[in-house]
């Protein structure tokens, strides 16, 4: 039996003062590249976090290929955050050798050919590594894995406009893993656009619209970008 | 296990420069304390060199707690977290990690006190003779003790930080008076669990708590024992909580 990536079912994240995600139901299937849209607050981040099994739902139901997130997802999933999360004294080197300790699915030589792509030294420490470094050092461990869902929250942040279409061509194209779920939140929507192939637009924590890219481009007769400023504001 | 492997020494990794740091400065008190023979006496600059295990014993119990909250700080929580390891490894990794230097730098000051010790008849001062000694056995069971209560107790103080300073992390405002709050709770929590283990594990066939009426070495290895099945018992409970705490509850 085939799982979804992703199924989420009224999700609920509650904080004291706020409701970071107000009953969002999901449902991502296997191969696709998905957008979450949405301004900062919207709850992008805390939608990710709660698939990687970093933040636990108020109520309502989470499955990642039909598991509670916890240490068996975390193998299959890669999950990739915005600000840098790495240890400052490593090297890079030192960085992937330790990530694939845990997840033997890295390839080293993978990874060797992704960090002459992305312009990076593997004796380089990640703590004298500039913002857009970092950002791409982060795209080098993530498709360096042959991981089944990737999520990437704002994996453009930091990195230098001309380079951007080059980085998002690499991770839907050359580098991807075959079958791989992208899961990618950013409010970069014009670069962004042609990669996906479902977008879901998050306003406040709900769900304001969900379908495929292409169907919404064509009944709306509004590119992404178009419908982000919509929708949204 | 192999994971947990990679933490522990992710981990030593991350200690050695303080580790060299403190290891600097245990040789450095040796060399003062060499250059003021002349000056103190031989006996009292000897007895001093044992004065950097008394700090390693805070040292061991405070070192755990900064390896945690280093992952807060330093914001690498979140990636830690992401890699497919339970909360009891993360724990246990840290624990592992700052016990073992804490091993490190006690032979290592260990080490400096028996040469300062072997060097005695130059310094004018007299070996202590082997007569002077108490019987072999008695020794033995002396070190035992002396030395597996105080690794239990660090192990267990240590403990008590790391759950307290993760409660703190469960709300998101007044973090730091929760953990102090915490702190104070659970060292009284552990008080009150030892007297009630202790009461129960002297009702055991050979392990007392009635002290006589002039103390004597039996008494002293019958409390010993009790306390280390005590903070054993006590430690296992923490750190299973602790665990937990991270594996179910925390947030990153």
């Amino acid at each position: 039996m085939t799982f979804p990536a992703v199924k989420l079912e009224k999700v609920v994240k509650r904080y004291p003062l706020t409701k970071a995600l107000d009953g969002v139901s999901l449902t991502v299937d296997q191969g696709k590249v998905v957008g979450l849209l949405g301004h900062n607050g919207s709850g992008k981040t805390t939608l990710m976090k709660i698939i990687a099994g970093l933040k636990n739902p108020t109520s309502g139901e989470v499955r990642v290929f039909g598991m509670a997130p916890g240490v068996e997802t975390k193998k299959r999933v890669a999950y990739l955050p915005e600000v840098n999360t790495y240890y400052n004294w490593m090297t890079i080197d030192e960085l992937l050798n330790f990530v694939k300790a845990f997840h033997p699915d890295l390839n080293l030589e993978k990874a060797a050919l992704l960090k002459t792509f992305m312009n990076l030294k593997g004796g380089e420490k990640i703590g004298s590594l500039s913002k857009g470094q970092q950002a791409r050092l982060k795209l080098v461990v993530g498709l360096s894995r042959q991981a089944d869902l990737m999520l990437l929250d704002e994996p453009l942040a930091g990195i230098d406009p001309p380079s951007r279409a080059r980085v998002l061509h690499a991770l839907v194209g050359e580098f991807r893993q075959e079958g791989q779920t992208i899961l990618i939140s950013t409010h970069e929507v014009k670069e962004a656009e042609p990669i996906f192939d479902h977008v879901v637009f998050l306003r406040e924590g709900r769900k304001v619209l969900e379908g495929e890219a292409e169907t919404l481009r064509a009944e709306t007769g509004h590119s992404m970008e178009e419908l982000f400023g919509e929708v949204l504001e | 296990m192999k994971m947990f492997w990679a933490l522990y020494r992710k981990e030593l990794k991350g200690l050695r420069n303080i580790f060299l740091t403190l290891l600097g400065l245990i040789l450095g008190i040796d060399v003062l304390l060499a250059t003021r023979i002349n000056s103190w006496g031989y006996w009292q600059a000897f007895g001093l060199t044992f004065l950097p295990l008394a700090f390693l014993i805070f040292w061991g119990i405070f070192r755990p707690l900064s390896l945690i909250r280093s992952e807060w700080k330093e914001g690498t929580a979140p990636f830690l977290r992401s890699l497919p390891v339970s909360g009891w490894s993360m724990i246990g990794a840290k624990l592992l990690a700052a016990f073992t230097e804490w091993v490190g730098l006690n032979l290592a000051a260990l080490a400096l006190s028996g040469l300062f010790y072997a060097a005695a008849p130059l310094c004018g001062a007299n070996w202590v003779t082997l007569s002077d000694l108490p019987p072999l056995g008695e020794v033995i069971k002396f070190l035992t003790l002396s030395i597996a209560n105080p690794i239990l107790g660090i192990f267990l103080g240590a403990v008590i930080f790391q759950l307290a300073y993760l409660l703190g992390r469960l709300v998101n405002r007044f973090s730091g008076m929760v953990s102090f709050a915490a702190t104070v709770f659970l060292f009284y929590l552990t008080s009150k669990g030892s007297e009630f283990l202790a009461r129960l594990l002297s009702s055991f066939p050979g392990l007392s708590l009635e002290a006589p009426r002039l103390i004597d070495i039996e008494f002293v290895f019958s409390f010993s024992t009790v306390m280390l099945f005590v903070m054993l018992i006590e430690f296992a409970i923490l750190f299973s909580v602790t665990g937990w705490l991270v594996e179910k509850k925390l947030e990153y």
